[in-house]
């Protein structure tokens, strides 16, 4: 991620928002029952 | 020998089938959560382990031993709170030695050493009801991790503490519990079953899937998502992300770029 922003100010690009969004086990449950946590219970 | 098996197991309350033929395998030393939702049957499995309700059909052994023969080895610590709030931490640690047939010096001993090892030495002679939520839960863990016990389940044991508090309590966990000791870790939220080696995901009675953490995603095709958003947006851009190799779908936004990647973590460079 640093390596992203360091590159990109090298050339002369200003970054706003560099974020990472990881994808959770809830993520995970969603994907095999449809359900989540919540919706299951 | 594995220091939990269980086969085909299943379990009716009338009607009502909580566990479908579930079957595990947990390893000695092994860290599992076993995370689903209210409902899904993950703390009547966890009961039936720890010897407190029986199944219907199926079997259970921990180290090889049906769990009535096994109590020994099994430390519960079920969600809700059960340690004395009118008696002192000291207090309690004692009367659940003397419980477990220890004498009155070893179990004052025990007391002392737990009081130290979970960081309560200080608070030992407060009463319990004036303690936090992390402090009781923590105390209600080293009652249930005297010597001689091989597997520890804990069911849903940080609900109610702040995210600082989880962290903490799981760190306790690791630094207190013998390397040769199983956790079973009965859990819906998946920032706690992160912190385990495997985990079970468990709905209507079944184990629907199960793997390490980051290797359960990975198999389901869910990946990291990193946002790039710039002052300006070029053609170079795409060029320089594309260079560090974590253009596995790079998608272009109004605001800026997405980058879907299997392993973030190569955006590291």
């Amino acid at each position: 991620m640093a390596e992203v922003a360091r590159r990109l100010d090298r050339a002369g690009f200003k970054v706003t928002r560099l974020e990472m969004t990881r994808p959770s086990l809830e993520d995970v449950f969603f994907k095999l029952t449809e359900k989540t946590m919540l919706e299951a219970e | 020998m594995n220091a939990i098996d269980v086969e085909k197991l299943t379990k009716r309350f009338g009607d009502k089938e909580v566990l479908s033929g579930l079957s595990l395998h947990i390893a000695q030393g092994e860290f599992y959560a076993l995370m689903g939702p209210n409902g899904s049957g993950k703390t009547t499995l966890a009961s039936i382990i720890a010897s407190i309700r029986k199944p219907s059909s199926g079997g259970v052994l921990v180290y090889g031993q049906p769990p009535k023969e096994a109590k020994k080895l099994i430390g519960y610590v079920p969600q809700e709170n059960f340690s004395a709030p009118k008696l002192t931490a000291r207090e309690n640690l004692n009367y659940f030695a003397r419980l477990l047939d220890h004498s009155a010096s070893e179990a004052k001993k025990l007391a002392n050493d737990m009081l130290e090892k979970i960081g309560l030495a200080g608070d030992a002679d407060k009463r319990v009801v004036k303690f936090s939520g992390g402090m009781r839960k923590r105390l209600e863990v080293a009652t249930a991790l005297f010597p001689g016990v091989r597997v520890l389940i804990l069911d849903e044991p940080t609900t109610g503490l702040d995210p600082a508090a989880r962290r903490n309590f799981f760190s306790l966990i690791t630094a207190i519990k013998d390397k040769k000791t199983t956790i079973l870790l009965i859990t819906h939220l998946g920032s706690d079953a992160e912190l385990a080696s495997r985990v079970g995901l468990i709905d209507s009675g079944k184990i629907i899937a199960e793997d390490e953490p980051e290797a359960l995603k990975r198999a389901h095709g869910l990946e990291d998502v990193i946002t790039v958003e710039t002052q300006v947006k070029s053609d170079k851009i795409i060029g320089i992300l594309r260079k560090l190799s974590i253009d596995e779908r790079l998608l272009e936004t109004e605001e800026g770029y997405r980058i879907y990647s299997r392993d973030g973590g190569k955006a590291r460079g």
